[in-house]
Parts: structure tokens; C-alpha cells; sequence
């Protein structure tokens, strides 16, 4: 009996870890490319839960099918986000940067609440609803169909940056910029790139869980702390570090949540930061 | 070892254009927030030549190579490769133009592999058969490369990352390769095989423009040299008189 219930809740863990280890690559990718943190990534995010409600309130395309053009849009937003804002900022002190990207944050939020209202939106019934029972262990459908979306682009974007020749190029602007730029690699376009890349992956994110997640403008708020704890513990600037610390970091807090009490789920998730910085703060698998 | 390679053109010098300029360096000035570094240098490199650039510690031989690569901004002067002034190319379409800088500190990616690394030096090379002939003249002309090509640069010996940073540099098959103290770090029984690996570069007809803390081999191997000191040519000659005059030998070579 307990037993079961253990395994119930270390499935929960998984399936939301791995939707937070999706937020967190695209966040540690732009870090990791020109280490700059991107407060406002929390609401690529909100975008694309949005992207998802609307392509299914006017066209009725299920989140699911409307995923590659969620993507899209959000890779166009991060390319804009790039040239428009950050671009401007490159070579300004750091608390500029912080300024810009929460700025952004503030704006994106209050221009979602102005055209499409503080209300909370759900998309009734989605292609994937229901539950699947395997044994006694229960879980939802839109869930792990969620986990698995995220499993699933969390993997390409790793092939892409070890075994494409763009991919490594952008890696190796995340090395050594100057280096990068005697091999005939353009930092602009790979500053852009790993924009567009980071906005997409949380605006999937997004798109995935809006199956069963409310749509509201300050959604970004509940996944962009962890998100950072999850950075934070894999090591900025490591996507399978950000991938191995997101299922972390879920399955600690259900069962913190679990063992403890839901209410101070944020208070453990916080803890587990604080420990890191304190014992390893270059993360998981960070560079020293 | 080097491989037969070394005594046969690969591309014969005598197909190339005597004396037409690969490179021409019109007073240039560079400098660091407002700190001059390089305050009056002109060189002219002709196709296929070999040319040294000496000088003491700290008199702006890296910095001319920087500005020439595009990394440094110039507050004067102009830069022309093959005639044409790329003073306001962006670096790294320099390198699409055939102007290759293997900077000073070598700057691999050591967290990448050997085969990585030699894949971005042809990231320009959008011919992917071009690719593989130049990564087969690397592994066939530097066989321990061939054999770590799934090791990453960082675990190479300081020798064997000076080749690879050299070959990632033939990687996109440049008309000049500029190299700064390609000796450095490098273990004085391969010294010997790093100046080789210059002079064959130079039989595959790419000019070459090489800084170097070790003087004397280096006018030894180049057809001209030129001396700067702080920020200014100073001498300039072939690398015979170079070796032969008093001054160089008593400011350069301690003889
Ligand atoms: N990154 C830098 N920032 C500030 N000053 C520099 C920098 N690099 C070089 N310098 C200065 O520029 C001058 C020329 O340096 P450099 O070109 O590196 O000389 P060399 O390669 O001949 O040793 C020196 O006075 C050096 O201190
Ligand atoms: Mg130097």
C-alpha cells in the first residue's frame, strides 16, 4: 500500500520534472551562449500557453497538433526579443541586463492582461484527457503526454547541439565567442539563434501543459523560480544538467509536498537552492 | 612523422602570381581604450611568401594580428587582402575571404573533440567533400590527431594542440594564415616539427605571416621579416639580413 502510494508520487515528480527540465534548458542555453539571464522567460512560456488557447478558440486546433506552430512563433518572439532588446544591451553592466529582461517581463505580463484579460482560461477538452491507469499508480493523460513532448524536445535539441554542425558552432560561441568568430561563425546570428531556440523550447513547454494547466498572464511566475533552481542545480549554461536537475527537482518537490505537506512545496524547492549554492555552486554539471 | 607530402607541392608555388600583394598593411594604428598599442605598422606580404613579424614582449605583434583578423577595431590606416580593402569587414567574413588568424593561447574548444574542433576551422566551407580532403590531409599529416579524434582538445598535449589549432586554421582552406608564436607551450622536440609544418603549409601555396618569441628559427624558415617596436616598424629586410645584422642579433637573438 505504501508502496504504491511512493510510486504514485515519484510518477508525478517525474512527469512534472520533466516539463520543468524543458523551461530550464531554453533559460540555461541563452546563459550559456552569452551569459545573460532572461527574467522574462517565465512569460515565453505564458506566450505560448496562449499561442495554444487561441489556435484552439478560433480554429479549434488542438494544443497538441498546434505544437510545431507554437514553436515557431516562438522562435520568431525570441529572434525579435534578441534584435529589438537585447542586442542594445550586450556590452552593458550587469544590472542593466537584469533591468532589461525583468522590464520585459513586466511588459509582456501587462500587455497579455490588457489584450487578453487577467481571467484564467482552460481549453476544454483537449485530444489527450483521461487518465491511465497502470496497476494501483494513476496519472493523467495530458500529463504524461506533456512529460513525454518534453522528453522527446529536450533530446532534439541536445542532437542538435552535439551532431549538427550549427549546433556546435553554437556551442563553441558559448566556449569561446572570440574564437568562434576567427572560424568564420557570426556571434549575432548565434546570439539570435540561442534566442529563438530558448524562447521556442518555452513556449513548447508551454504548449504542452496547457492541455491541463490554467491560461493566465502571470502563469510564467509558477514555473520561472523553479526554473532558475533547476539552472541553478544543473549548472548555468548545461542543457543535460538542466535535463538531469528538472526531474530532480520535480520528484523533490512532490514528495517533499508528500512527506511534509503541499504548502511548503516553493519552501523545499528554495531549500534544495540554498543547499546547492552552499555545497556545489557550480551545479551538477557546471563549468568549474 | 611528416609524410611525403612535405616535398611535393600541392599547389606549385611557381602557379601563383609573382610579386602580387596577398596582403597590404598601410599605417595602422590600434589601440585599448584609448591606450595606443600599435601606432604606425606597414607591411606588404606577397603570394606564397613566408614573412616574420619580430619584436620584444608587449610591442604590438599580436595586436597587428588582431586587427588584421578584424578583433581589434583600427583608429587609422587600411587593410588590403588580394587588392581589396576589408578595413570594415566584420571578422569573421574576413575568414570567408581566405584570412585565417591562429591567435596567440592557441583558443581550442576543450571541452569539444579533436574532430569537432577541425569541423568548426571549415565551418565556412559549405562543401562538405572540400571538408573531409582537408580533415584527411590533418589526420594523414599529424597521425596522433587522427588517432584522438573523439578525445577532447583540452587533453592534448601542448604540442599536439598547437597542430590542431594550426590545422583547424588550413580548415577552411586559407590564401594566408596568420600565426601567433605557434612554438608557445609546445615541448622543444616538436619545436622542430611545428616550423616543418609552416614551411609545408607554405608549399600548399598559402602565405603566411607568422609571430614568433623564437627569433632566429623563425627569420631562418621566412623570406622577409619585419621588426616592431612599440607599435612601430622599425627594420625591415629579408630574413638573411635580419639574421646577419648586429642590431637583431644583439636586441633579439643575445649573440
Ligand atoms: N587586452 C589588452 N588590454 C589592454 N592592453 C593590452 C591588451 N593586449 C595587449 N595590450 C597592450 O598592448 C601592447 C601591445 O601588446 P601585444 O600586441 O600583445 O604585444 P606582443 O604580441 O608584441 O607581445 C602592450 O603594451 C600590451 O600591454
Ligand atoms: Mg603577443
Amino acid at each position: 500500500m505504501t508502496a504504491d502510494i511512493l510510486i504514485q508520487v515519484l510518477v508525478s515528480g517525474l512527469l512534472i520534472g520533466l516539463i520543468y527540465a524543458l523551461v530550464a534548458v531554453g533559460l540555461t542555453l541563452i546563459f550559456g551562449v552569452m551569459d545573460i539571464v532572461n527574467f522574462a522567460h517565465g512569460e515565453f512560456l505564458m506566450l505560448g500557453m496562449y499561442a495554444s488557447f487561441w489556435a484552439f478558440a478560433i480554429f479549434a486546433i488542438d494544443p497538441i497538433v498546434a505544437l510545431p506552430l507554437t514553436a515557431l512563433l516562438l522562435f520568431a518572439v525570441g529572434v525579435i526579443v534578441y534584435q529589438t532588446v537585447i542586442r542594445r544591451i550586450l556590452k552593458a553592466p550587469m544590472l542593466s541586463q537584469i533591468f532589461a529582461t525583468f522590464g520585459l517581463m513586466i511588459l509582456l505580463r501587462g500587455l497579455a492582461q490588457f489584450f487578453w484579460k487577467p481571467d484564467h482560461r482552460l481549453i476544454p477538452h483537449s485530444l489527450v484527457s483521461g487518465n491511465i491507469a497502470l496497476g494501483s499508480v494513476q496519472f493523467g493523460l495530458p500529463q504524461f503526454v506533456a512529460a513525454l513532448g518534453a522528453v522527446g524536445v529536450t533530446g532534439a535539441l541536445w542532437m542538435f547541439l552535439h551532431r549538427t554542425r550549427l549546433g556546435t558552432a553554437l556551442e563553441a560561441t558559448a566556449i569561446d565567442r572570440e574564437a568562434a568568430t576567427l572560424m568564420g561563425i557570426d556571434g549575432q546570428k548565434m546570439f539570435a539563434l540561442a534566442w529563438g531556440i530558448g524562447a521556442a523550447c518555452a513556449g513548447l513547454a508551454g504548449g504542452l501543459i496547457a492541455t491541463f494547466f490554467p491560461i493566465f498572464p502571470e502563469v510564467g511566475s509558477n514555473f520561472i523560480l523553479i526554473a532558475f533552481v533547476v539552472v541553478v542545480l544543473g549548472g548555468f549554461g548545461s542543457v543535460t544538467g538542466a535535463f538531469l536537475a528538472g526531474i530532480i527537482v520535480g520528484l523533490i518537490e512532490v514528495l517533499g509536498g508528500f512527506l511534509i505537506g503541499p504548502e511548503y512545496k516553493t519552501a523545499i524547492v528554495l531549500s534544495l537552492l540554498l543547499i546547492v549554492l552552499l555545497v556545489r555552486p557550480r551545479g551538477l554539471l557546471g563549468k568549474a | 612523422m611528416l609524410q611525403p607530402t612535405l616535398s611535393e607541392p600541392v599547389r606549385p608555388v611557381a602557379a601563383v602570381p609573382q610579386g602580387e600583394a596577398m596582403l597590404q598593411v598601410r599605417n595602422i594604428q590600434s589601440s585599448y581604450r584609448r591606450v595606443p598599442a600599435i601606432r604606425d605598422i606597414s607591411l606588404t606580404l606577397n603570394k606564397g611568401e613566408i614573412v616574420a613579424l619580430v619584436g620584444g614582449n608587449g610591442n604590438g605583434k599580436s595586436t597587428t594580428l588582431r586587427a588584421v583578423a578584424g578583433l581589434n577595431a583600427l583608429d587609422g590606416g587600411s587593410i588590403l587582402l588580394k587588392g581589396q580593402d576589408i578595413s570594415s569587414v566584420p571578422a569573421h567574413e574576413r575568414v570567408k575571404r581566405g584570412l585565417v588568424l591562429v591567435p596567440e593561447g592557441r583558443r581550442l574548444f576543450p571541452r569539444l573533440t579533436v574532430e569537432q574542433n577541425l569541423m568548426l576551422g571549415g565551418f565556412t566551407t559549405s562543401d562538405a567533400a572540400k571538408r573531409e580532403q582537408t580533415l584527411q590531409f590533418a589526420y594523414d599529416t599529424f597521425t596522433v590527431l587522427g588517432e584522438r579524434r573523439r578525445q577532447q582538445a583540452g587533453t592534448l598535449s601542448g604540442g599536439e594542440q598547437q597542430m590542431l589549432a594550426m590545422c583547424r586554421g588550413l580548415m577552411s582552406q586559407p590564401d594566408l594564415l596568420m600565426l601567433d608564436e605557434p612554438s608557445w607551450g609546445v615541448a622543444p622536440k616538436l619545436v622542430t616539427r611545428i616550423f616543418e609544418t609552416i614551411q609545408l603549409i607554405r608549399r600548399r601555396g598559402i602565405t603566411v605571416l607568422l609571430v614568433e618569441q623564437n627569433v632566429h628559427r623563425a627569420l631562418e624558415i621566412a623570406d622577409r621579416g619585419y621588426v616592431i617596436q612599440t607599435g612601430r616598424v622599425v627594420m625591415e629586410g629579408s630574413g638573411q639580413d635580419l639574421l646577419g645584422n648586429d642590431e637583431v642579433r644583439q636586441a633579439y637573438l643575445g649573440m
